[in-house]
């Protein structure tokens, strides 16, 4: 993936109109917080783009800034390709930077949709735990229609991306530099790479008009399941994590969603986009049914939904907020205990 | 907004996007400006009366 910019230049220019996050940007860049993996943004803007005219001007014009990458939302006028940061909260004040710039909102914006792009490819049944885990935990429920997932490299002949909530990379460039954290040989001590394990490869999620809940969350739920596959610091709490959600999911019979093709992989069986959209349908179904009867319960019987009695379930909403705080919760616990053994 | 019509009936708006209720909404932290400063006491001459 070429990025439209380095982040130096993009930062100075930011600066003009958002001095202090820029500097707080400029700081933390390079910052892995608690183990977590780097976050990359792309921003497709679906008006017309002229918000980001004099942005794009100034980092060198259109041809080099945008005309680099032939990828973007099938409806985006452009794609605003971002280079990665090592950590959601510097990703989060980048777009306030922009936001700022620009004048003009990207988070919540219905022209705006935002992809969130994590390091390292997740196999098919962990890319359905990303989609499905980001889908419970946003904080707006939306409803899909075919074409919402359409990108320029859904059909081509050469990457084959499908229509889906998650698909890979295509190759290009790749920023490793960021810290990954593994365990020692006696499986208790911590060892911080300075490089990322893969040379390559990325899980990218389209969030859609997306929020900072939504970049925090994919960033939680990419680390949990990137380092269950690759061996990473959290993968003993991943595999928890992973066995929590199947569950949960269990519970509501929605089980057999995950067999679902949620990313489009080299395997010919995960090019049907319709057995996709399908089990998507079924979830989105589900979740605004299940609105409807919080939105009900919730200002009659009982006021809070942990007031309700213990064999009752909350509901699939409130189990996953609970799933996502558990394993944040756990993360910055058993991080800052390593950091607190490392100081004495 | 998506719109469900069947002929005869009400057309429904069936919204597209609605708010998650299990989310409570985060607030931005509002911007640290200095607390204002407390008025100092000063004690009020009081006039002896010899």
């Amino acid at each position: 993936m070429p990025y439209g910019c380095k982040l130096e230049d993009l930062l100075a220019i930011l600066h003009d109109r958002a001095p202090a996050k820029a500097d707080a940007v400029a700081l933390q860049r390079r910052r892995v917080e608690h183990g977590l993996l780097s976050v990359g943004l792309k921003i497709h803007c679906l008006g017309n783009g002229s918000q980001f005219s004099s942005l794009v001007e100034r980092l060198g014009g259109a041809s080099r800034v945008l005309g680099i990458n032939i990828y973007k939302h099938s409806q985006a006028s452009l794609c605003l390709v971002l280079p990665p940061v090592g950590n959601a909260r510097a990703a989060i004040l980048l777009l306030e930077c922009i936001e700022r710039f620009t004048g003009s909102a990207l988070f919540g914006n219905r022209k705006v949709q935002i992809q969130v792009c994590s390091p390292g490819r997740l196999d098919a049944r962990r890319s359905a735990l990303l989609a499905i885990g980001f889908y419970l935990g946003s904080d707006t429920l939306r409803r899909y229609t075919c074409g919402d997932l359409e990108t320029t490299v859904s059909r081509d002949g050469r990457y084959q991306r499908g229509q889906r909530l998650v698909i890979y990379d295509a190759g290009g460039d790749f920023e490793r530099g960021f810290e990954w954290w593994e365990r020692s040989g006696n499986g208790k001590d911590r060892v911080i790479r300075l490089q990322l394990p893969f040379e390559s490869g990325r899980s990218d999620l389209l969030a859609g008009n997306g929020s900072r809940l939504d970049i925090e969350n994919i960033n939680l739920l990419a680390t949990l399941l990137i380092h269950a596959e690759h061996q990473g610091y959290w993968s003993k709490l991943g595999e928890q994590f992973e066995e929590g959600m199947q569950s949960l999911l269990d519970r509501h019979l929605l089980a057999g969603l995950v067999n679902a093709p949620w990313v489009r992989t080299g395997d010919a069986e995960s090019a049907d986009d319709m057995k996709f959209f399908s089990a998507l349908q079924e979830l989105v179904a589900y979740v605004f049914e299940e609105s409807v009867r919080v939105k009900k319960t919730s200002g009659s019987l009982f006021s809070r939904w942990h007031e309700m009695p213990a064999r009752s379930s909350p509901g699939i909403l409130h189990e996953m907020q609970s799933l996502l705080q558990k394993y944040r919760t756990e993360v910055v616990r058993q991080s800052r205990l390593h950091d607190q053994g490392d100081r004495t | 907004m998506i719109r469900a019509h069947q002929p005869g009936s009400q057309p429904i708006d069936i919204p597209e996007v609605i708010p998650n209720p299990a989310v409570v909404p985060q607030q931005e932290p509002a911007p640290k400006e200095p607390a204002p400063k407390k008025p100092v006491k000063v004690p009020e001459k009081v006039a002896r009366i010899a």
